[in-house]
């Protein structure tokens, strides 16, 4: 599991290093793109297999935030979709908050 | 010469090939060391560890460095994400709670929340549609 979670982490990380070098997009541009790509595959019904396979990899990539929101809008309707990314989310608005409070910005 | 010809013969030639190396590496140790935290405690603790990682590395101001090394590495798993809502909320600080850290703070992360709801809002419905037929 820890192999294929490098490969297929490295694998996306360098997909989206090959975009940034050859084309004017931006990092944000690209994060959003696999957030979307993350909810297609999640679609297909192909991105919970990769995270049965892949394990820790497949859930730390952007990607694994778009198909979270795609399963619990399946599970618990559309507009319940926030429900299932809270972990992420949340826990990036609270950390990100202690941090504003704790240091000032720096060049 | 064009115009065009001359700005490429100036710029600085990338290097992609080391680029890609480095994005390659440094995911697959970014995805190993999550699978690790996975197996050991829980998703939920692995993906708290890169948050806050990622939190007080931009609140050092030492985020950009990472990247400058990593390359997209650093942006594409979670890490990328909390960089950019702590960032966006940091420089903002100094025009206060209201108007300055909470108008601004998920501005770069909008985005991805953004395209993320709307692409799974819209295949959620066509697997409805689907599934009616």
């Amino acid at each position: 599991m820890i192999i294929k979670s490098f490969l297929f982490t490295g694998f996306i990380c360098l997909i989206a290093q090959i975009i940034k070098d050859n084309t004017k997009l931006t990092s944000g541009h690209i994060t959003s793109l696999f957030v979307s790509l993350g909810a297609f595959l999640g679609f297909c019904g192909a991105y919970d297999k990769i995270i049965d396979c892949v394990g820790g990899g497949a859930s730390v990539v952007i990607m694994s935030f778009g198909n979270t929101l795609y399963n619990t809008a399946i599970e618990k309707g559309i507009l319940h979709m926030l429900g299932g990314v809270s972990t992420g989310i949340v826990a990036t608005i609270l950390l990100a908050f202690a941090i504003t409070l704790l240091f000032r910005v720096r060049d | 010469m064009t115009y065009n010809e001359v700005v490429k013969s100036i710029t600085p030639k990338e290097k992609r090939l080391e680029n890609a190396i480095r994005a390659f590496v440094s995911g697959g140790i970014i995805g190993s060391i999550s699978e690790l935290l996975v197996s050991a405690v829980s998703p939920e603790f692995m993906l708290i560890v890169w948050i806050a990682i990622a939190a007080f590395l931009t609140g050092f101001g030492r985020f950009d460095d990472v990247v400058d090394f990593l390359k997209m590495g650093a942006i594409i798993p979670i890490t990328g994400f909390a960089h950019s809502v702590a960032a966006s909320s940091l420089e903002y600080k100094e025009e206060g709670l209201i108007t300055g850290i909470g108008a601004n703070y998920l501005k770069l992360a909008g985005s991805v929340i953004l395209y993320g709801v709307l692409t799974a809002a819209i295949f959620a419905g066509i697997r409805g549609v689907l599934w009616l037929l």
